[in-house]
């Protein structure tokens, strides 16, 4: 070891313990202290876990390869460089400039009116109704009746993606429960049945089958560019919806700010990203020694890629733990940076402004009771939270 | 140090040292006149989309398909859209104008 070369600091802080993964701020907190990069024990794996470390790491997509997988078990890392997440250079390239057509705003101009009126009417129907599961009434109406519409799935596939989302997230852990591995074995045995008459036409899986047809990508390329839209387009969002929802709500001050100033509406939706990450982490592989600072993480080696954890970094984010609609969060790693960063992200942010919009010109007060917080392996959120709507 | 021009989304017109060596985008990343750049220059998010003006567009290097791709899946796409993460300064830059392009 090169002698200005620092020791990695080693933790047996366990990330995947169900109460580390309900409440992860304490330990992300020590593994932020401890050092730049710091070897777990369980899994055996290199966690970066400061914002700038994460975002370099993020951009430095050349030294830390996605093609090796980007989980940590073999269940999820299989297919290896044949979908969009798991993949490098050119093949990444192509796979990505394709799913990300109707992602980008451009193609979702159209679809923001009628995703407003809908979720105006929804908020219109919850008004003064009393308690009310929020994950299930509101942050999961507009994935559940809209955008797995524009996935385009057959009706027995828009039925479990909820479902198969959580069973991924849940598969990319250390540890796989035998449910969510045949959850996920179903799942990609739909997608491989799925065909150009199968998939509803004009829709995103329907523009993968008519890239195959072009030429643009071979057959093999639109099935695993598939896996893209069926698994990470409706869980995610629903439960960053639910952070928006608890955090405006317990924070009475910001919704009245909110509501006086809604041009602060996209600082909202960003400051919501960052303060509640709903993805915890991918991993990469290191193809040369990588540093970290003045950490050297060995050739071949895994790294964990925090995005929670870099989000409350108090060496970027003054007084992180505070939701602030005021701070400019723009820079937020929730959906991660550089050349994988998320395909969906102008999606997710239209679905959260819209619904804040709504809200907004409601005139309404919202109260929130008691969380019940998952633990996910991947996703960070709420599976149920009771939340009121009341003329203010 | 080539000076640029650069007018912000208010309309205001500024001239710029960008610094050789890098891109375009973090040049007018630091100088905060809305371009947010938060992919970080991997021609992945679009947030650091300008206009070039005409007498400049054929005198920078052409874009690659994957920024051709990006730029015509944005809402304010124009004919002289260009990212500026894949615009490289050089010395040759000097007295470009561009225009910061609406938020998206």
């Amino acid at each position: 070891m090169n002698a200005t070369m620092r020791a990695i600091p080693q933790a047996d802080l366990d990330l995947f313990s169900e109460a580390s993964l309900r409440d992860p701020f304490g330990d992300y907190r020590r593994l932020r202290d401890l050092g730049p990069v710091v070897r777990l024990r369980r899994p055996d794996v290199y966690a970066i876990g400061r914002f700038a470390d994460v975002q370099t790491a993020l951009r430095s997509s050349e030294a830390l390869i996605s093609g090796e997988g980007v989980g940590f078990s073999d269940a999820f890392n299989a297919p290896k460089g044949m979908n969009v997440i798991q993949s490098d250079g050119e093949l990444h390239r192509r796979l990505r400039g394709t799913i990300v057509k109707p992602l980008f705003p451009a193609a979702l101009r159209d679809a923001r009116a009628d995703l407003k009126a809908m979720i105006v009417a929804r908020v219109g129907s919850l008004v003064g109704a009393g308690w009310f599961d929020a994950m299930k009434g509101l942050a999961s109406f507009l994935p559940v009746e809209a955008i797995s519409h524009l996935v385009g799935l057959p009706e027995v596939g828009r039925e479990r993606m909820l479902e198969w989302a959580a069973a991924a997230f849940n598969v990319i852990g250390p540890r796989q429960a035998e449910t969510d591995l045949a959850a996920l074995k179903d799942a990609f045995a739909f997608m491989r049945g799925l065909n150009e008459e199968t998939v509803r036409d004009g829709s995103w899986a329907g523009q993968l089958f008519a890239a195959a047809r072009t030429g643009r990508l071979s057959m093999q390329e639109a099935m695993a560019a598939m896996s893209a839209y069926v698994i990470p387009s409706l869980d995610t969002t629903i439960l960053a919806k639910g952070h928006l929802l608890r955090n405006l709500a317990t924070h009475p001050e910001q919704w009245a700010l909110l509501r006086e100033q809604p041009d602060r509406i996209t600082a909202a939706v960003l400051e919501g990203v960052r303060h509640s990450s709903v993805l915890r982490w991918f991993s990469r592989v290191a193809v040369a020694d990588y540093a970290v600072e003045d950490c050297i993480v060995p050739a071949g080696q895994r790294v964990m890629l925090l995005y929670g954890c870099a989000n409350r970094d108090e060496r970027h984010y003054p007084d992180p733990d505070r939701f602030d609609i005021n701070r400019d969060a723009r820079d937020h790693l929730a959906w991660g940076t550089g050349a994988h960063m998320c395909a969906g992200m102008h999606l997710a942010r239209l679905e959260m402004e819209v619904l804040l919009e709504a809200l907004v010109e409601a005139r309404v007060q919202l109260t929130a009771g008691e969380p019940v917080v998952g633990a996910n392996s991947g996703l960070y959120g709420f599976t149920g939270l009771p939340l009121r709507i009341d003329a203010a | 140090m080539p000076v640029v021009k650069v007018t912000d989304r208010q309309g205001t017109e500024h001239e710029v040292d960008a610094s050789t060596g890098r891109s375009l985008m973090e040049t007018l990343r630091d100088l905060d006149y809305g371009v947010a750049a938060i992919c970080g220059g991997m021609c992945s998010c679009a947030t650091c989309h300008v206009y070039v003006a005409p007498d400049w567009i054929e005198r920078l290097p052409p874009a690659q398909s994957d920024e051709r791709e990006l730029v015509g899946e944005l809402a304010h796409c124009q004919a002289a859209s260009r990212l500026s993460c894949q615009i490289q300064v050089t010395d040759a830059l000097a007295g470009l104008r561009v225009t910061v392009a609406p938020e998206e």
